[in-house]
């Protein structure tokens, strides 16, 4: 998974509250934590939809800058990890559970292929039921025969190294077997109790059933059958799926993506510039189905590329870049509809712990006083012109989720210069002859610089940072000169996103040429896998978009968390990553600025986590 | 050229140094010589304008960012609240120096490559010719984009980056001159008379491309400035607070609907006053070179 797109945590849970008795202990636990609504709140404010709603017609809407839909294979590697991605995808290929919805989070069962599942046995077997009804669009029905197929494609894909939700101790490590009485039920018998929130909420939610009857082959002349019955055959067809998937050329005429059972299927695609055009799927059969006959997804290398195309009308649904953003009233005023879209992800800059710099980064008073630094209020007023919420943990401080250590409520670390000098001071820093502090005092005592930094040693760190993005730039350079002010030097590494993605993460291996990554946008997403703020993927031993961050305390309260089903086991977990400084934690700047046309409907309330959901559009005539 | 006496008598001509020649030519040409004023203007502007207006460019101050001009910041400020003013002048500085860095590092390299291959023929001739042809099909933007993901990109590397990709075209020009000097009659004695080519080339070629070359070498300059602003403008230049022409217009682009002219409009003026300066001054250079246009 990635950074600014990669993996997800949040939350919603609320709906497990009528579980059956066997459950009823942990329901009731859930209960006295869950969110008094059942709806996260929406973000902005409504917008005018003119004319009267059609059935039919195409809509577009325009991806973030450089973001390109790319990958078809509902089991996505590291370089597809991508909310986008997966939403599009998911459009396709029903997930089990469909997370979130019109301004809501957590798994929306009216909408998914499975019924709430029950947990018994002390939480140790957990049991599923699909709704029946549902079809693929070559007519099969969807059963437990697909999600069968669906294990056996995640354990290859997991053997291949290939699957990028995996973490070590997570699906399917900590499934022991699943068994499948019948076509409509399946029963996971896990290695230990879970939480239920957790396990439905970050793994259940992993589960696509595939279309076995087309999908289970080895090649594309091969008649499907049952390779995939035993792990060697599962690699081979995950082997030929994926082969498939990389094939850009071949996304609207290959078979094997026409076979759905999501109310979208692929109608046309463009390898050159990833415009991307889909269709309703006529043979839809579950809920929601869609009022618009297709849809575009248009991606740009600008913003001025992409706001000139929502100008002339080629995207219906774009969005306004926030160095734009005093221009929210012309627009108003042209009839578009500018809709903060305020959503449920975390943004993290990563340390380097196992770079170059670790010996500093690996210090606590060195985080903490960096932290110090960043002056959240500012960057969100200033550079983001309000469009952005604080984040001082692994849960930013969304309005309505309970899901925020209450501790976390306020920053644990207020922009104070003045008391990252005090805790660089005490712990033998002084004044070099440059202007950047030098270790007076080495050694690892409670007043000395810290294991592995020798006396004269600068206080310097490598800032490796996202290019193209002004109002990000603005805050990375407001916080080096804060750095700069309490004598810590922060050398600027602009790269490209694309580039940061591979360089970035655990070093060595690669250029090393960071100390510190700071990734524009947002370092985790929730809702595409993972819809609570567990921290394993992130934060957890063997973890890589926390630069190898590896705290024994904070793998004990993550591990407890996802066997608790009270919310103080995740409030610990948070607030020890945040105190710890695990990473730094930065202001989560809005998923963008909606800018859409005044004709396009049903888009509003935005989704928490940032899906687009097409199904609900409409488009409007006078 | 011939003086004649009140009485019609002829006179010796008045000995002219090549120099004086050189410059009465090119004062003639009235638009090099603006450029000339030009580009003198922008260099004190940038390497004597920061003596003069003093302006902090390293720190950000985001309480006033993009500040509409005043008495306390005669050009507005940028987005993160620096002297806009000042960013231009310390710009300058980098962006002068990487045009005039490539111009002289490009035009000297080709000019000795071109030189070689042009005299020396034959087998080496076609290798480092071929050699040109194979690298003028990349473009660039590859060598910064993969540099800047390799190595920390700095005004040198970009000077060298830059200049890897520059000197091509003067190779092939310095080659074709060498090819036809080669064959006048003072190279021909000299060879007769046994000199070596490294004499040949350094005491004979050499200093008749030089013309030539440095007239072309202007016009590198001009690109190098344009490269440079593209490379900045795409967030590939050195890192802040490090800053250039070409940035600052990127940055003023993304406010191009805010009304903030003054993040725009001067950087791009400059630049285009820099390029079109440099490139006048090629011109001037050129009649100077042409013998044609000298009096004699």
């Amino acid at each position: 998974m990635r950074i600014d797109s990669s993996r997800p945590a949040r939350w919603r849970w609320q709906q497990l509250l009528t579980v059956p008795a066997v459950t009823c202990a942990a329901a009731l636990a859930i209960s006295a934590w869950a969110p008094a609504s059942a709806s996260a709140k929406t973000s902005g404010n409504a917008p005018t939809v003119k004319g009267k709603p059609i059935k039919g017609g195409v809509a577009s809407y325009a991806l973030p800058i450089g973001d390109t839909f790319s990958w078809m294979l509902p089991l996505e590697n590291q370089a597809n990890y991508e909310n986008y991605e997966s939403n599009v995808e998911s459009g396709m290929w029903r997930p089990l559970y469909v997370v979130g919805g019109a301004g809501t989070t957590g798994v929306n069962y009216p909408m998914s292929i499975g019924q709430q599942p029950v947990y018994s046995h002390g939480n140790t077997v957990v049991t599923v039921k699909l709704n029946k009804g549902w079809k693929w669009s070559d007519g099969t029905p969807v059963t437990s025969s697909d999600v069968r197929f669906f294990f056996a494609l995640e354990a290859a894909a997991v053997k291949a190294g290939k699957y990028a939700p995996y973490v070590s101790g997570e699906m399917p490590n900590d499934i022991a077997s699943v068994s499948y009485p019948n076509a409509y039920e399946f029963v996971i018998h896990l290695k230990h109790a879970y939480s239920p929130n957790w396990f439905t909420g970050n793994q259940l939610t992993w589960i696509y059933p595939l279309p076995a009857q087309a999908w289970d082959k080895t090649c594309a002349s091969c008649k499907a059958g049952n390779d995939a019955a035993t792990p060697a055959g599962a690699g081979k067809v995950f082997s030929f799926l994926y082969k498939a998937s990389e094939k850009l050329s071949t996304y609207s005429s290959n078979p094997l993506w026409k076979t759905v059972d999501g109310p979208w299927v692929i109608k046309s695609y463009d390898p050159t510039t990833s415009h991307t055009v889909l269709a309703a799927n006529s043979k839809y059969t579950g809920p929601g189905k869609p009022h618009l006959a297709g849809y575009q997804i248009y991606s740009f290398s600008s913003d001025t590329a992409e706001l000139d195309a929502v100008r002339s009308g080629v995207v219906d649904f774009g969005y306004l870049p926030f160095s734009d953003a005093a221009q929210v009233s012309n627009y108003k005023s042209q009839g578009f509809n500018v809709v903060p879209w305020t959503y449920f992800y975390n943004e993290a800059v990563e340390f380097g712990y196992t770079g170059p710099w670790k010996a500093l980064v690996s210090q606590l008073y060195i985080r903490q006083a960096l932290q110090h630094l960043v002056d959240q209020p500012l960057y969100i007023s200033k550079t983001l012109h309000g469009y952005g919420i604080p984040d001082y943990g692994i849960a930013p401080d969304y309005a309505g989720s309970n899901l925020v250590a209450p501790a976390l409520r306020s920053n644990p670390y207020p922009y104070s210069p003045s008391a990252a000098s005090k805790l660089l001071a005490s712990h033998g820093w002084a004044k070099g002859t440059k202007g950047t502090d030098v270790c007076k005092k080495p050694g690892t005592g409670a007043s000395e610089c810290g294991a592995g930094i020798k006396k004269g040693a600068p206080l310097q760190i490598q800032l490796m940072y996202t290019t193209g993005v002004p109002s990000f730039l603005s805050q990375v350079e407001a916080f080096q000169t804060a750095a700069a002010s309490v004598g810590i030097s922060l050398p600027l590494n602009g790269q490209t996103q694309n580039t940061m993605y591979s360089i970035a993460g655990v070093c060595p291996p690669g250029p090393c040429k960071w100390g510190i990554a700071a990734y524009n946008g947002y370092m985790w997403d929730f809702g595409q896998y993972q819809t609570l703020p567990g921290g394993l993927n992130q934060f957890g031993k063997g973890n890589y978009w926390a630069g190898g961050y590896n705290s024994p305390a904070a793998d004990a309260l993550i591990a407890a968390d996802h066997r608790s089903s009270s919310l103080s086991a995740l409030y610990a977990a948070e607030t020890y990553l945040t105190k710890n400084v695990a990473s730094l934690f930065w202001p989560l700047p809005d998923y963008e600025i909606v800018l859409a046309k005044n004709n396009l409907g049903g888009w509003y309330p935005l989704s928490p986590y940032a899906n687009y959901q097409v199904s609900r559009w409409y488009l409007t005539k006078p | 050229m011939i003086a004649e006496s009140a009485g019609g008598e002829a006179q010796a001509p008045t000995p002219t140094s090549m120099w004086r020649q050189a410059i009465a030519t090119y004062a003639e040409n009235r638009l090099a010589l603006a450029g000339l004023v030009v580009l003198v203007f922008l260099l004190l502007f940038s390497f004597l304008g920061p003596v003069l207006y003093h302006t902090n460019q390293t720190a950000t101050s985001l309480i006033n960012e993009n500040l509409a001009p005043s008495g306390s910041h005669l050009l507005g400020t940028t987005p993160e609240g620096r002297d806009e003013l000042g960013r231009l002048m310390v710009g300058g500085q980098s962006t002068i120096e990487v045009g005039l860095g490539v111009g002289l590092v490009a035009t000297a390299f080709g000019l000795v490559y071109g030189s070689v291959a042009g005299f020396v023929g034959g087998i080496v001739d076609v290798v480092m010719m071929r050699i040109v042809d194979a690298l003028l099909s990349i473009p660039y933007l590859f060598f910064v984009v993969l540099l800047a993901a390799l190595v920390q990109v700095n005004l040198l590397v970009l000077i060298l980056v830059l200049s890897a990709v520059s000197w091509l075209s003067t190779a092939r020009l310095a080659r074709g001159e060498t090819l036809s000097l080669r064959a006048r009659d003072f190279v021909t004695a000299s060879q007769g008379f046994g000199s070596r080519v490294r004499h040949v080339l350094a005491r004979h070629i050499t200093p008749n491309l030089l013309g030539v070359v440095v007239v072309n070498g202007t016009l590198k300059v001009a690109d190098a400035i344009l490269a440079f602003a593209a490379v900045a403008y795409l967030g590939l230049g050195p890192a802040p607070p490090a800053t250039n022409w070409g940035e600052l217009i990127s940055a003023g682009i993304n406010n191009l609907f805010d009304g903030y002219w003054w993040q725009l409009w001067p950087a791009g003026v400059l630049i285009v006053a820099m390029v079109l300066a440099v490139n006048v001054i090629g011109d001037g250079l050129s009649d100077v070179v042409e013998v044609r246009l000298q009096k004699r």
